[in-house]
């Protein structure tokens, strides 16, 4: 899976690209925890790009929550797609999460 | 890896015998590790191409294929790469049937899911895999899933005598 940060204005963006699963842990972990350190508590997640989500992403991405709330901040899903929508709704990840379609 | 359970088969009409007649059967072992499980999951996902199923049950299956095999990989084989995961998979024009047996001693799969409405980072894979298919059936040792989507979907959750 591809992982890039965008920045503008004061919002911070990472944008996933491919299969987000297993796979992807520490090096989603890896980007949330930098963007922690300098000062970016409130990151948008763009999945608009992502094919597939499996429940060891999700977790990530409660795990991810958590350390930005804990840091004053939240994260925020961006434009889930068809499948990955439906996974998310069905693991009432609406009512978690601020999800912009 | 033992065959489809007993029970599991039902009587039919004989004009729809043909459509019940597996036309795919893949069969293989992988070792506990998570390179091999990714190659799993593709391997399913391009037979079933392949075959041309419907999207949706592929989508579906692959997700829950997945979510077995972690289950597999994590807690019945605890990640040791010297244990095996079996699967098996058996296709028809209305059934698709997945099997993912492990080496380990089963865990909970009577699980109360109330906590997927929760923020727990874990959980979540058995109750996917309850909510895509249409039917799982596990064995009393809780070691072999078997997960099936039918044209008629049952919806019937089950557990066999394994």
């Amino acid at each position: 899976m591809e992982i890039n940060v965008m920045q503008a204005d004061n919002n911070t963006t990472i944008a996933l690209k491919g299969r987000f699963d297993f796979q992807t842990h520490q090096e989603f972990r890896r980007t949330v925890d930098g963007l922690l350190r300098s000062g970016k508590a409130t990151l948008t997640v763009d999945l608009s790009q992502v094919n597939f989500i499996d429940s060891s992403a999700l977790g990530l991405l409660l795990l991810a929550r958590e350390s930005c709330e804990k840091a004053g901040g939240g994260v925020i899903l961006n434009q889930p797609k068809d499948y990955v929508d439906k996974v998310l709704k069905l693991c009432h990840f609406d009512q978690l999460f601020q999800v912009q379609r | 890896m033992s065959g489809v359970p007993n029970g599991f088969t039902v009587s039919t009409p004989a004009s729809e015998h043909s459509l019940r007649r597996p036309f795919a059967e893949l069969g293989f072992a992988i070792a506990s590790k998570e390179l091999a499980l990714a190659a799993a999951v593709a391997t399913v996902r391009r037979t079933m191409e392949m075959l041309a199923l419907d999207n949706d049950w592929i989508s579906r299956s692959e997700l829950c294929l997945q979510e077995a095999l972690l289950n597999a990989l994590c807690h019945g084989n605890r990640r040791d790469p010297s244990r095996e995961i079996h699967v098996r998979c058996i296709f028809s024009a209305v059934k698709v049937e997945l099997h993912v047996e492990d080496d380990g001693t089963g865990y909970e799969s009577n699980r109360d899911f109330s906590g997927v409405r929760g923020t727990s980072p874990g959980g979540r894979g058995l109750f996917l895999i309850h909510q895509l298919m249409d039917s799982v059936a596990i064995n009393r040792t809780g070691n072999h899933i078997v997960m099936s989507l039918t044209k008629e979907s049952s919806h019937g959750n089950q557990r066999y005598a394994g």
